[in-house]
């Protein structure tokens, strides 16, 4: 890292700047980003005004994750995601540079890596990224672990990069009722499928303590990108679930809020995609499936899966592609019927947001009944804000940053 | 001997790189490398039919309808000769055209106005054009949210954007109410308005010509006029040029017969033939001999087995492989298909080209522009025809024994996708993307590729600058998703953007 592109940023201190993924908590999907489009701005302006150093790069993807980021329709945020996506360096898509001036833009010290498609393991040239200094073509798997065990937070965007997605699937002999290797040893960042380990193993922690950050979806959503990384640009560490996904955009269950829930309640079951009525018998993997887009919809809130009669294939969990298939079969006949389905009751019973909510009012009950008087007001706050997933602030290395 | 490589090709997006060498101020050689490989046809292996098109369509997150569409065509194909399926109901089929029509007219905005134009304007190229200007152009800004306008209008009936759903086997899940109609015919409205009517074209160019003022109907085109006046200057016509061979599958049903709105068409550089289903399965062919696969990846695409990886293999250089029509390239695109339909609407090519059915780095922008207007006006056509009470999708099963193709055309040209299915389970499948057809490497024969051969012999004043070649890489719109990696929708550029130059304007970028 030059100092030059170091120097102090002018913001509020980290524990000032907003924590959007809370704010989710407490608002309807969509709203935070129109909302707080500002805030927002700010915060990835610490990455395009040389605060914070941001790299993105591509492995095995579509880069549809790319484009979808790119149909966000925030106009009062557009300019600086432009801007932040020319200075995420190694986002080749996005380059205005060619060639050498391209490969010298790429910061070997990034704060923060990003990381777009899955990375091939067992034929590393499957997918490669420039030159080492012998001139032979590097390998992402080497750019990511080089460039991975420097950040501070290493964030995966998509279900490829996150648990390995479509080149991680497997080729299926279903007559013998075997699924076979994928072709190139896919992998994702932390994740093999729903197994923990993926290309930097299990107990991998970041600069800042924090594993891998997972932003999944096929694609990702561009709104959870945007608030994922604002938020940890403002130097907040997410509440992550177990597959390490920020739970309040990826608690609630694709199930509980969707449109034809009403349906499902009712009876109303269509036979196959298209006709009328829930889907869950024409294979919908919504009882699996952990997202907000139910409510969050996509494309600028225009619609979603459902609206146009397609079941949800889950493709914000891991190994999609093998455990929820074959997609439209009926339920009763495919792998995952026997799998728990959590949410039967009502959404508000058991969405894994409200349960923390809950638990934490009650630890913070406690705190307030069991506290001498004299205890500090700010300590029970800072003891109830980390129980609310507020998080500690990122240590970042560059000082300026956090003590401006 | 100077050796040029640019890599990251930026702006096209990806993992692709292009070496080129150059002697006396000439290119004498040019290797096009893909650089990436997912084995998504052996993943297809064992599945259920009908998830197939899941599978396939995430080859590509740029070209996400249209993998999708052409392995339905292939199932359908393959399900019709089976005797088990009689066709997708006409409400069906339009919809779907009209999703794939969305889809070109986004692709080729984006390209135009966002990927390709700027190469031509005052920021890159000194060229006065600042319309194109990347991030500050007026024309560039509106463009982005043009595009965005068209992928709203897409969502409507494909419910999101990369990667809708919404395409099934016998048709579309998607059973749109008045409303919805309504609401693409809305988002349609502002590019319309932006683009203007088609026939007002020639005066834009004059008045292009004459320097503007910037009217206030159609600046779209008036914009797109301008960069083709700029190409024209910079002597695009002279440059990128191909074997003059040229491939279209065609597409659109419309609202007519079974024929094609775009035709399907072959030109071998004299004469236009129509070829049938079968003399296509029968002509193409994939060479592997200079990339990373097995020589018995290689052969007639029906009778291959999927790509097996040789990442170690001698002489490979790509994991593109090399796909030949009668042992000939071919370029494919929107060019391929205005020659296959024999169209040159306003004389484009002819006047300010280098000829209606020749190869160059100007027609094919030319021909992009010409397709985007045209896409459009059937558009609106074919909305009008949707009729709300009529079936979208017919009955499908599975379960049947048989091979099928699905020749459909993506917005940078020519898709088969190809299936074979046992039992129903798919127990073949293979993929040959126009992204191939234009940017694949070498064959046995030494053959180089198209884009290659349209780079090679190619001068380049400035070595440190070769900016009519990255002009000419971008013309073919590569989608390396599509072999490897894809362009992006929004390019995003320096305010200041420096011509593209590996090695010159280290300026701090």
């Amino acid at each position: 890292m030059s100092t030059e592109r170091h120097r102090p940023v002018e913001t509020a201190r980290p524990t000032e700047r907003p924590d959007f993924l809370e704010l989710v908590r407490e608002r309807e999907a969509g709203a935070v980003v129109d909302e707080r489009a500002d805030a927002i701005r700010a915060a990835l302006s610490t990455a395009t005004r040389g605060g914070l150093d941001v790299v993105w790069i591509q492995g095995q993807s579509c880069t549809g994750c790319t484009v979808s980021l790119l149909q966000s329709e925030y106009p009062a945020i557009e300019g600086v995601l432009s801007e932040f996506r020319e200075q995420s360096s190694f986002h080749t898509t996005l380059m205005s540079e060619t060639g050498t001036d391209a490969m010298n833009a790429i910061s070997t010290d990034p704060d923060v890596l990003v990381v777009e498609g899955a990375i091939p393991t067992e034929i590393p040239r499957a997918a490669t990224l420039g030159t080492d200094e012998r001139g032979k073509r590097k390998p992402v798997v080497d750019w990511v672990i080089e460039l991975g065990e420097r950040a501070d937070v290493v964030l995966a965007v998509g279900t490829c990069a996150a648990y390995g997605g479509l080149p991680a699937a497997g080729r299926h002999d279903s007559r013998r009722g075997e699924v076979g290797t994928d072709p190139t040893g896919a992998r994702g960042l932390q994740f093999d499928g729903e197994e923990p380990g993926g290309v930097f193993g299990p107990d991998f922690e970041a600069g800042s303590g924090l594993p891998v950050v997972n932003v999944p979806g096929c694609p990702a959503h561009p709104e959870h990108v945007l608030l994922t990384l604002a938020t940890i640009l403002n130097g907040h560490e997410p509440d992550l679930d177990a597959l390490h996904r920020p739970l309040p955009l990826f608690g609630p269950l694709v199930h509980d809020d969707c449109e034809l829930r009403e349906q499902y309640e009712q009876g109303e079951f269509a036979d196959d995609p298209g006709d009328d009525g829930c889907l869950y018998e024409a294979g919908c993997a919504g009882v699996h499936a952990y997202c907000d887009d139910s409510v969050r919809l996509r494309n600028g809130g225009t619609a979603i899966c459902r609206d146009v009669g397609a079941p949800c294939i889950g493709c914000v969990e891991p190994a999609f592609w093998d455990r929820f298939t074959p997609f439209y079969e009926k339920r009763e006949d495919r792998g995952d019927a026997g799998l728990d389905e959590p949410s039967i009751m009502r959404s508000d019973d058991d969405a894994p947001t409200w349960e923390m909510r809950a638990v934490s009012a009650v630890v913070a009950c406690l705190c307030v009944l069991i506290a001498a008087p004299a205890l500090p007001v700010a300590a029970a706050l800072s003891a109830l804000s980390r129980w609310l997933g507020d998080g500690e602030p990122i240590s970042w290395r560059d000082s300026d940053l956090t003590e401006a | 001997m100077p050796e040029i490589e640019i890599d990251p090709t930026t702006r096209i997006e990806g993992h692709h790189a292009t070496t080129l060498e150059v002697e006396d101020g000439r290119v004498v050689r040019a290797e096009s490398e893909m650089n990436m490989f997912r084995g998504i046809e052996s993943i297809t292996h064992g599945r259920t039919p009908s998830d197939v098109p899941q599978v396939t369509q995430m080859v590509c997150g740029v070209c996400f309808t249209c993998h999708r569409q052409a392995s339905i065509l292939a199932l359908e194909d393959a399900a019709r000769r089976a005797g088990v399926f009689d066709g997708v109901p006409v409400t069906g089929r339009l919809l779907r055209d009209v999703m794939e029509g969305l889809f070109l007219m986004w692709n080729h905005a984006v390209h135009l106005f966002v990927l390709a134009g700027p190469d031509y304007s005052d920021a890159v190229a000194d060229t006065g054009f600042d319309r194109l200007d990347p991030v500050e152009g007026a024309g560039y800004q509106t463009a982005l949210a043009r595009q965005r306008d068209l992928l709203q209008a897409f969502t409507e009936f494909g419910g999101r954007a990369p990667h809708p759903l919404t395409y099934a086997p016998g048709g579309v899940t998607a059973d749109p109410d008045e409303a919805a109609l309504t609401a693409v015919r809305e988002a349609l409205s502002g590019v319309d308005e932006w683009l203007g009517p088609t026939e007002a074209l020639p005066e834009h160019l004059e008045r292009a010509r004459d320097g503007g003022p910037v009217p206030e109907q159609g600046v779209g085109t008036y914009d797109l006029c301008c960069l083709l006046l700029a190409a024209a200057d910079a002597g695009a016509d002279g440059f990128g040029v191909g074997p003059g061979r040229f491939y279209a599958n065609g597409m659109f049903y419309g609202t007519g017969d079974d024929s094609l709105v775009f035709p399907r068409g072959i030109y071998d550089g004299e004469a236009l033939s129509r070829p049938s289903r079968d003399e296509l399965i029968e002509g193409i062919t994939e060479d592997v001999s200079h990339a990373w696969y097995t020589d018995a990846s290689g052969g007639r695409i029906d009778e291959a087995p999927a790509p097996d990886p040789d990442p170690e293999k001698a002489d490979a250089y790509s994991w593109g492989k090399a796909p030949r029509f009668e042992g000939e390239t071919m370029e494919t695109g929107p060019l391929a298909r205005q020659i296959a339909a024999r169209s040159d609407p306003f004389d484009l090519r002819a006047d300010l080209g280098n000829g209606v059915a020749a190869s160059s780095t100007f027609n094919r922008l030319a021909a992009r522009v010409q397709e985007l207007l045209a896409t459009r006006d059937h558009l609106l056509r074919w909305l009008d025809a949707v009729d709300l009470d009529a079936p979208t999708k017919a009955d499908w099963t599975d379960e049947f024994t048989g091979t099928g193709v699905g020749f459909w055309g993506a917005s940078r040209g020519a898709l088969s996708h190809w299936v074979r299915v046992e039992d129903g389970e798919v127990e073949g499948y293979q993929i040959v993307t126009p992204t191939t057809w234009n940017l694949s490497p070498r064959d046995a024969d030494g053959q180089p590729g198209v884009f290659e051969e349209a780079v090679e012999g190619m001068s380049v004043a400035d070595v440190s600058d070769p900016v009519d070649v990255m002009r000419t890489v971008r013309s073919f719109d590569p989608c390396l998703g599509c072999a490897v990696h894809v362009q992006s929708p929004e390019g995003s550029f320096e305010t200041r953007v420096e011509p593209h130059a590996p090695g010159g304007s280290a300026d701090g970028h």
